[in-house]
């Protein structure tokens, strides 16, 4: 989940919205009481609020955009589905394969079992054979 | 050039699935440079946690490229921060590895306590019994693992390991045995089904080896392990139908064409069973061509075939 520059501006401009909306309202209501009239708020300041809430809700939506990823091989990898991941298992596994990196990668790297003495050696004689 | 959240989320994967223990030389000095000049333009950009993972990433990238005195540097950095927990079995476990690396293994040894609950440091004591340089030799590793087993068996990493190691000498009834183990634990993992009919095959060629006279029984043994390693690359392809390794499995056991015209000769002396068996490769091997046509690159399906020539 990236939160980019574009959501961050609408959840500032949302806000704003929202406390210009809610100060108005303030303002309405101690004018009203001052004045011994009881009236409705005004449309404007229940469409701002509306407004507000919109700007909100679609800057959350935005927010959980799924992120582009990179593959092993250094390609950019765009996903199928712009929000939310794939529920079903084929769907969801896709873009880790795609990556090069699959869910259950930890079964085939076996880390904890590393042969970190053979790897080195390979890593030697790769850099030895380079050389000649 | 790559957004710095694509690249660190990369990087973020490769440490968390230890994939880098896989990756071969030029893909280590690669990820090594690109790593270490990642950590020092967006570093300090980044929230502790995803810094320090990256660190111990830096730290084994580092070990596998020889450079030692950066991943001292770097595991110093880690002790420095979370040194004051003795009971981090990952802290020790670095060590212990830096240690085995540059050859101290009695020293490695003595950090990993014999607790059979630190199952990080357990994992990493059962190593020490195998034989570093010559991997083929490795009947007291593979007795130490089932050792291990015993007092773990719920350890899926471990499975898989000593499923490898019986691989490795052949043994692949055993290895398809601890696949089979992981699967009773989670049936969704698709690769560990793929393993599982990889060992079939492999088993299929080492007694097709040995077969020496062409009897209908034999046959009919080599015909079902076939059936078996056919039938578990298409499970793995029923959960992940775009899964390349998959494809190519049931497409290299439909192109037996040697083995498939001595069950031809079976099929015409009228065996119902192995009829079928060639009538549902034929369909397969259509099937399955056209997929790895479609979506498997060349160079995909050179590094998959690699793995079925034995």
């Amino acid at each position: 989940m990236a939160t980019s520059s574009s959501t961050l501006v609408l959840y500032f401009v949302g806000i704003l919205l929202l406390i210009h909306s809610g100060y108005s309202s303030y303002e309405f209501h101690k004018l009203s009481s001052l004045s011994h009239h009881s009236q409705d708020l005004p449309q404007d300041i229940l469409l701002e609020t509306l407004i507000g809430i919109v700007v909100i809700v679609i800057g959350g939506i935005s927010s959980i955009e799924n992120p582009n990823a990179l593959s092993l091989n250094g390609e950019l990898i765009i996903p199928e589905h712009k929000y939310l991941k794939p529920i079903q298992m084929k769907d969801s596994v896709k873009l880790n394969e795609k990556i090069g990196i699959s869910d259950y990668e930890d079964l085939n790297s076996r880390l904890p079992f590393i042969n970190i003495v053979k790897k080195r050696k390979e890593y030697d004689d790769f850099i030895k054979s380079s050389e000649q | 050039m790559a957004d710095v959240n694509v690249v660190k989320n990369n990087f973020l994967l490769i440490a968390s699935s230890g994939s880098f223990a896989n990756f071969n030389p030029p893909q280590l000095i690669y990820y090594h440079d690109k790593l270490q000049q990642f950590l020092l333009s967006s570093g300090d950009t980044l929230a502790t946690v995803e810094l320090f993972n990256l660190y111990e990433l830096q730290f084994y990238l580092a070990l596998l490229t020889k450079n030692d005195i950066e991943a001292k540097t770097v595991l110093n950095k880690l002790l420095d921060q979370f040194g004051n927990n003795k009971k981090s079995q990952r802290l020790k476990l670095l060590q212990s590895i830096y240690l085995e690396a540059i050859g101290d293994k009695e020293e490695a040894l003595n950090l990993i306590n014999r607790n059979p609950d630190e199952i990080q440091l357990a994992r990493r004591l059962v190593t020490f019994s195998r034989m570093n340089e010559n991997e083929d030799d490795n009947e007291d590793y593979i007795e130490t693992l089932n050792y291990f087993l015993d007092l773990q068996p719920s350890d899926l990493i471990a499975w898989s390991e000593l499923g490898h190691e019986y691989s490795k000498i052949g043994h692949y009834d055993k290895a398809i045995h601890c696949f089979k183990e992981i699967l009773l634990q989670d049936s969704f993992i698709y690769p560990i089904y793929y393993q599982v009919g990889l060992n079939y095959y492999y088993q299929f060629l080492q007694e097709e080896k040995n077969l020496k006279t062409e009897r209908k029984d034999k046959l009919l043994e080599l015909m079902n392990i076939l059936i078996n390693a056919r039938n578990n690359f298409l499970r793995a392809i029923e959960i992940f139908d775009d899964y390349p390794k998959g494809w190519v499995g049931i497409l290299t056991i439909t192109k037996l064409n040697s083995f498939n015209d001595k069950l031809k000769k079976l099929s015409d002396g009228g065996l119902k069973e192995v009829k079928q068996y060639l009538e549902q490769n034929e369909s397969l091997q259509k099937l399955s061509n056209s997929k790895v046509e479609e979506f498997v690159t060349t160079e995909e399906y050179g590094s998959i075939i690699k793995q079925f020539s034995k």
